[in-house]
């Protein structure tokens, strides 16, 4: 559907002043339809007049506010579960269709003087009463379908005609909560009696709400217009943002556009590396943070890579991210390695670092993607992980100098490392490590590391979802503390790596059986057309054997205490196969003999036998360290893997 | 998982299951199935036609059940399992425990053929 869009004119503004004598705002309601195709940012970054915040939450519905410009604002709702980021684009494109048919007068306009002509009749109107059901002939008559809000006072009564989408209740609940709130009125000898009439309008829902403030005497006085225009202000608070909320919304806006500033710093798309395949991604506590990633050319052609963190969470860190990115951008292509990188670098931030009394750890790895050569060094960083397929062994890269700040010239060391194929390299910061679990256990340096063993094989991109998934899994209901960045860079084994791998990571829990079973599915309905042999059996009868594993890693090793279960499913010529691990109580695996009493079945330990006569192969094995490793297999025939 | 007992003439009952009966389901399937050892139920018919998929959990709450009927002489039939729940009864050698009907309907008609 189309945005609907009415505007109203400078002129009732001026009727609205005359009234209240109060500073108030013209507003308009437009419906906001989600725009499917997605509306281009720049239209965003066009209109930059705008002043954009969101208001509070209102029934199922979101409310937002743009003020365009001083003087008139506009109102829209959208659904409850419209996703922010397609609001935000709809909202841009709304208010340059608006911009637009003012300058050129196109469009369904709601004409001033129809609105003048309504308060008019309300007003000369012998009681509200009758001066609604007059106002409603002029809607009517004139009927737009503009949502519009009307307040007008008469002789004492304060008069408020609303056509929107809130709804009566809203409507009341507004009402009440702005008398209560005023307690100068309360105190007063008026009596204030709030009630609501629905009138009977087409479409959409209409609602005028009728305030009558009478005083003993039924005299109207000089300074009551000012009590009810406070009263009107308190009442309108929750449709309309009025001053008082002014500075707090300045400043949750002002961080919201920071933080839109702050994740366009950093590179929204990896570039693609013949033989390499990227990831990263960025998630900061609050709404910005000290953590980032970066992507850059080194002035050999290399590749640079970097992750780091400004020590600090919040506001005042991301600030200095700003400026890392700022110098990290302009001296990359000056280097020609990676120690000289960071010394220049520090040299150039300490002045601001030491002003801020902080400092920034950072690495940055420099990658030659034809020779398959890392050449990195860290500032003081948190150890860079390589997984080494062919060893199947983890090594680290631990720093190689101090981090960026604590002096004014620091000298770093470069090292090299060889990427083969299949190998990944991980850099992160603190904020995964040192995430925080049931009984404020870390995920510790172990807890990632197995998380690239389980899924390895993997492209980037799901791996790094499976860690942070696995974050998500591990805090269980814990807030999220610390900042967090990622960057993973697999070197592809094209001759090996099979054509399907799905890395998982499940909380132990019974539901999560499910899900595993319809990872399976899924991984059938992908291979679907690609198999050349139709087996379908194969995958359920795979998906079974698994859920039986899962079942057992759920019950037995974490005594259905929870904990986290990781795996990967893999599909490659001639085998299916899966490989899930947990952190739980160790097992003794027992297949039953293949003998049943009919009369006396036992209730239970079918699992083992299932997933002994559903797979060609099983294994379990209690690693070092705690871990248990289940690995299936099943031989399939006829996957094409061109 | 949605599960619903009908209570027939002459001790009978008919056990419809929907859904998946699995670790998350099964201790429910099992609750229901020996509760219906409280009410003497001769026979049980479950109705696992629109059971898609059956774990080893699955199973064993229905031999529970069935456990718990043969206490007082009552029995629990399987009737129109799904090829994976077929396999599965097959692979556990559980169809060699229970009586398996491949529809309720004749299920319901054997026994009362048997009982003429």
């Amino acid at each position: 559907m189309p945005v609907t869009i009415r505007v109203l004119t400078e002129e009732l503004r001026d009727i609205w002043h005359s009234w209240t004598g109060g500073q108030l705002y013209i507003i308009d309601q437009a419906h906001i339809f989600p725009n499917a195709a997605g509306i281009p940012a720049e239209i965003l970054a066009e209109s930059n007049e705008e002043d954009l915040y969101q208001t509070p939450k209102l029934g199922k519905d979101l409310w937002w506010k743009l003020r365009v410009r001083p003087g008139w604002s506009l109102i829209a709702s959208a659904e409850d579960d419209t996703p922010y980021k397609r609001v935000l684009p709809s909202w841009a494109a709304l208010l340059r269709m608006v911009l637009e048919q003012e300058a050129t007068g196109v469009g369904e306009m709601v004409d001033g003087s129809i609105l003048k002509r309504m308060i008019t009749t309300m007003c000369t109107a012998q009681d509200v009463r009758s001066g609604l059901q007059a106002a409603q002939a002029v809607i009517q008559q004139a009927c737009t379908g503009a949502d519009v809000l009307l307040i007008a006072e008469h002789s004492g009564e304060l008069l408020l005609l609303g056509q929107g989408t809130f709804s009566e209740k809203e409507a009341r609940a507004c009402l009440k909560h702005g008398i209560e709130a005023s307690s100068d009125l309360k105190s007063s000898t008026h009596s204030i009696e709030p009630f609501v009439l629905r009138l009977d309008v087409p479409s959409p829902s209409r609602v005028a709400v009728v305030v009558q403030v009478c005083d003993s005497d039924g005299d109207v006085k000089e300074a009551r217009l000012m009590e009810l225009c406070r009263l009107l202000g308190l009442m309108l608070k929750p449709f309309f943002s009025l001053e008082v909320d002014e500075q707090q919304q300045r400043l949750t806006h002002d961080l919201a556009l920071a933080a839109a500033i702050q994740s366009s710093l950093f590179p929204d798309t990896m570039p693609i590396i013949q033989g390499y395949d990227l990831a990263a991604d960025l998630l900061p506590a609050r709404q910005v943070g000290g953590d980032f990633f970066d992507v850059c050319i080194s002035g050999d052609g290399r590749y640079v890579l970097a992750v780091g963190d400004v020590a600090g969470k919040g506001a005042s860190a991301s600030i200095l991210t700003a400026v890392v990115h700022a110098v990290l951008h302009s001296e990359s292509p000056r280097h020609k390695d990676p120690a000289s990188l960071l010394e220049t670098i520090n040299a150039g931030l300490y002045p601001d670092l030491d002003r801020a009394e902080t400092f920034v750890t950072m690495t940055v790895a420099f990658l030659n993607p034809d020779e398959h050569q890392l050449e990195y060094a860290s500032a003081g960083h948190v150890d860079g992980m390589l997984w080494k397929a062919r060893e199947e062994t983890l090594s680290m890269l631990p720093a190689t100098g101090l981090p960026l700040g604590i002096y004014p010239s620091s000298t770093y060391a470069a090292s090299k490392a060889v990427l083969e194929p299949g190998d990944v390299l991980g850099l992160y910061t603190d904020g995964i490590t040192e995430a925080e679990g049931l009984n404020d256990k870390l995920l510790g340096v172990q807890g990632l590391a197995d998380l690239l063993f389980a899924c390895h094989l993997a492209p980037a991109r799901a791996q790094l979802d499976v860690v942070l998934t696995a974050l998500e899994v591990h805090r269980r209901d814990k807030l999220q503390r610390d900042d967090v960045a990622l960057l993973l860079c697999r070197c592809l084994d094209v001759e090996n790596d099979p054509r399907w791998v799905k890395p998982f990571v499940v909380a132990a829990h019974p539901t999560s059986v499910h899900t595993i079973v319809n990872l399976v599915r899924d991984l059938a309905m992908e291979a679907e057309g690609v198999l050349e042999v139709e087996c379908p059996e194969v995958f359920e009868d795979f998906a079974l054997a698994l859920a039986e594993v899962i079942a057992n890693q759920i019950k037995h090793a974490y005594q259905q205490e929870g904990g986290r279960i990781q795996g990967r499913l893999v599909l490659d010529k001639n085998t299916l196969s899966a490989d899930t691990f947990d952190y739980g109580s160790s097992f003794q695996p027992v297949v039953p003999l293949g003998d049943l009493d009919p009369e006396d079945p036992p209730e239970g330990g079918y699992g083992m036998q299932l997933i002994d006569a559903l797979t060609d192969r099983w294994a379990y094995t209690a690693m070092p360290g705690g871990r248990n490793h289940w690995s299936l297999q099943k031989r399939i025939t006829g996957v094409r893997c061109s | 998982m949605n599960i619903d007992v009908k209570h027939l003439e002459e001790g009978k009952a008919v056990v419809t299951i929907e859904g998946r009966v699995d670790a998350e389901t099964a201790a429910e399937v099992k609750t229901r199935l020996k509760d219906l050892a409280q009410y003497r139920v001769m026979q049980a018919f479950v109705d696992m036609n629109r059971v898609d998929f059956i774990d080893s959990s699955g199973l064993s709450a229905m031999v529970s059940g069935l456990k718990a009927l043969r206490q007082h002489g009552g029995t629990l039939i399987l009737c129109g399992p799904e090829p994976q729940a077929l396999k599965a009864l097959r692979l556990t050698l559980l169809d060699r425990v229970f009586p398996i009907y491949s529809t309720l309907d004749e299920a319901l008609e054997q026994a009362s053929k048997h009982a003429r």
